[in-house]
């Protein structure tokens, strides 16, 4: 149980606007092994989110070395990524990020769908995650429809639906109440009890700590503390 | 059905006002383009009909050799016309009409006034039987602006080109008693002037195409004063419909063998023909033009799409969904708005059309007595031809919106507002 599910050595990130460069990311070294939960602490503009578009293959660094799950992630196109994406990586959003036009179950089953392998079980599958998360009674609503915390426990639900090897989650209580927030953050831990899914959690909010297993503390691109 | 095609379906149905001001765009430019192809084919089958049914016929038949000669001696290339000549036309599929004419040119003379001067005008003539060209070409009588219409085949009668009174300097006089009636001088076959007294009974609008100095005669009363007996210089055909006119000038062309020129009216009027072609190219250029605009504001209304939606792609990256996967998705948008639109559009169109056909267009031919109503048609090919090409230039340019919005940058995308 100590494999190694993410090995990032010497990534950088910088932003060239004109003739300034801006250093997101200065050499960060990582590794995170399967079924942890990760928080990433840091203040705004240190480069939590940068980091984990990076690893959620959203974003490319501009050098260093990135291994997902075995396989070398820099230098891969675009359509490569998008297939990373959808097989191993779960998002959730500081603003949930659903589509609109699609109700719970459709939102939830999007990424399976768009494989050419389709689960034969995944309508149960989906209602079972919906049960987990809490959202049984909704499946058939739309986005508009549901509070901000049923939301968010859809972009949950999503994120699960594949069995990614890993879970970003970037500030995803940050537009929640704090009864809500304590909520959603009980649902994650136990998600990733029971599931054994890899959780990286990037906020600001240092009340997460308490709840994580590991902390990370990131400040103006690189790790201040790593253990 | 895969989730993009529902995204695809239930975001037009989400923005119902942009995608109905999309639609209406579509709609209005065919239905507009449908009810002004319409209004031109009706004013040029006006233009045919009037040709046809008015003078030339949908086909005239002639002797060999008597297009060529026919300015220099049209009465050497005549016809024989035989029951047995008739019988053998009127037997060829579709034909079911004929009308023998004499082509000649002759002398007018006025009766001699108090002074004893009388005026003298060279001019074309035809002679005709009325009751076959009731069939053959029926809105010739209907140039007929003061009188009457000859009224039979042997009567003593002429009808003249209103404006001859012009050229020969004096009224023609309709109610003038016998003595005060003019002469027709015309050279027959053998060279020997005959003269005949004519009753003119009335006059001809000048919108018969040719010569102002121009009249008509019955085809007996010709035949008489050119000694030329059971002789004709042109049959004119009728034939069931313009659509089986050539095939049946081909038929006529086998039955009748080299003795005879058959030619149809497109041969005889080219010029109706090239005004067809013209017309078709300048509503061509029309066309492009009102659909550029059209689909300019498609692909205006579909970049708006875009750019509300840029959250929504970086969701979709963020989960997978490749970048062809996001260019199928708005030109599928695209596409369905085309296939609805254009529908939509073909069934105004026809319904416009519809109302311009039943209610008709009143116009008259100039000159003429006769008015009737235009009634606009389309070729149905011709429709759908068009609602295809709507079509499929509207999914085509929906692919340059759709390209932008595959060239997203994830991270970008999901900042937006
Ligand atoms: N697209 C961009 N262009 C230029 N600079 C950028 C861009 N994205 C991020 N940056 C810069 O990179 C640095 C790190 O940004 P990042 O968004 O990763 O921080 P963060 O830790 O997530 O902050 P926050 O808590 O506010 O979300 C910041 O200085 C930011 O200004
Ligand atoms: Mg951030």
């Amino acid at each position: 149980m100590t494999e190694n599910i993410i090995k990032i050595s010497g990534v950088t990130r910088q932003y060239i606007l004109g003739k300034t460069v801006i250093d997101a990311l200065r050499g960060i070294d990582l590794e995170i092994v399967k079924g942890e939960f990760t928080v990433v602490l840091g203040p705004s503009g240190s480069g939590k989110s940068t980091l984990l578009n990076i690893i959620g293959c959203l974003d490319r660094a501009t050098s260093g070395s990135y291994i997902l799950d075995g396989e070398e992630i820099a230098g891969r196109d675009f359509n490569s990524l998008s297939e990373i994406r959808n097989r191993k990586i779960g998002f959730i959003f500081q603003s949930f990020n659903l589509i609109p036009v699609l109700n719970v179950m459709e939102n939830i089953e999007f990424p399976c769908l768009l494989r050419k392998d389709r689960d034969p079980n995944l309508r149960e599958n989906v209602l079972k995650i919906c049960e987990e998360v809490g959202l049984s009674s909704f499946v058939h609503h739309k986005p508009d429809e549901l509070s901000g915390g049923q939301r968010q426990r859809v972009a949950i639900a999503r994120a699960l639906i594949t069995s990614p090897s890993i879970v970003l989650a970037d500030e995803p209580t940050a537009n929640l109440d704090s009864k809500t927030s304590d909520q959603i953050l009980d649902l994650m831990v136990n998600l990733n009890k029971n599931h054994q899914v890899t959780f990286i959690f990037a906020t600001h909010d240092p009340r997460v700590m308490d709840r994580a297993r590991r902390t990370l503390r990131i400040k103006d691109g690189k790790m201040e503390t790593n253990y | 059905m895969h989730p993009l095609l529902i995204i695809a379906a239930r975001n037009l149905r989400r923005n119902r006002k942009r995608t109905l001001l999309t639609l209406g765009a579509l709609v209005i430019g065919i239905s507009i383009m449908m009810s002004l192809r319409g209004f031109i084919n009706a004013v040029l089958s006006a233009q045919i009909d009037a040709a046809i049914y008015g003078y030339t016929g949908m086909i005239q038949i002639h002797k060999a050799g008597y297009s060529k000669n026919v300015l220099s001696s049209p009465l050497d290339q005549s016809i024989k016309d035989t029951p047995e000549l008739r019988a053998k036309i009127l037997a060829v599929p579709q034909v079911t009409g004929l009308a023998p004419r004499l082509q000649f040119t002759g002398l007018y003379s006025t009766a001699p006034d108090s002074q004893g001067n009388s005026e003298t005008s060279f001019m074309g003539l035809l002679g005709i039987d009325p009751a076959s060209e009731d069939v053959v070409a029926p809105n010739l009588k209907s140039w007929t602006t003061d009188g009457t219409f000859l009224s039979h085949s042997d009567r003593k009668e002429i009808v003249l080109n209103k404006d001859l009174a012009a050229i020969i300097g004096s009224k023609i006089n309709l109610a003038a008693t016998e003595d005060q009636w003019p002469v027709l001088m015309s050279s027959d076959v053998d060279g020997s002037l005959n003269g005949e007294i004519l009753k003119p009974v009335g006059l001809l609008a000048n919108a018969v195409p040719g010569d102002k100095r121009f009249a008509l005669v019955p085809l007996e009363t010709a035949r008489k004063l050119l000694r030329m007996e059971g002789l004709a210089t042109s049959y004119l055909l009728r034939v069931s419909s313009l659509a089986v006119v050539e095939t049946t000038a081909q038929n006529l062309k086998q039955t009748l063998g080299p003795e005879f020129e058959v030619q149809t009216w497109e041969e005889l009027i080219p010029v109706l023909k090239k005004m067809t072609a013209d017309i078709g190219r300048i509503f061509y250029f029309i066309s492009i033009a009102f659909y550029t605009v059209i689909i300019l504001g498609i692909v205006n209304a579909m970049f708006m799409s875009v750019l509300e939606r840029t959250r929504e792609i970086g969701t979709m990256m963020s989960v997978g969904v490749r970048r062809q996967q996001i260019v199928l998705l708005f030109v599928v948008e695209g596409f369905l708005l085309a296939v609805v639109g254009a529908f939509a559009g073909v069934l105004a169109g026809y319904f416009f059309v519809f109302l311009m056909h039943h209610f008709g267009i009143p116009i008259s031919a100039p000159g003429s007595t006769f008015k009737f109503l235009m009634r606009p048609t389309l070729d149905p090919s011709w429709v759908l031809a068009n609602g295809s090409i709507s079509i499929l230039f509207t999914s085509l340019v929906s692919l340059w919106p759709a390209y932008r919005a595959s060239r997203l940058d994830p991270v970008e995308a999901l900042q937006a507002t």
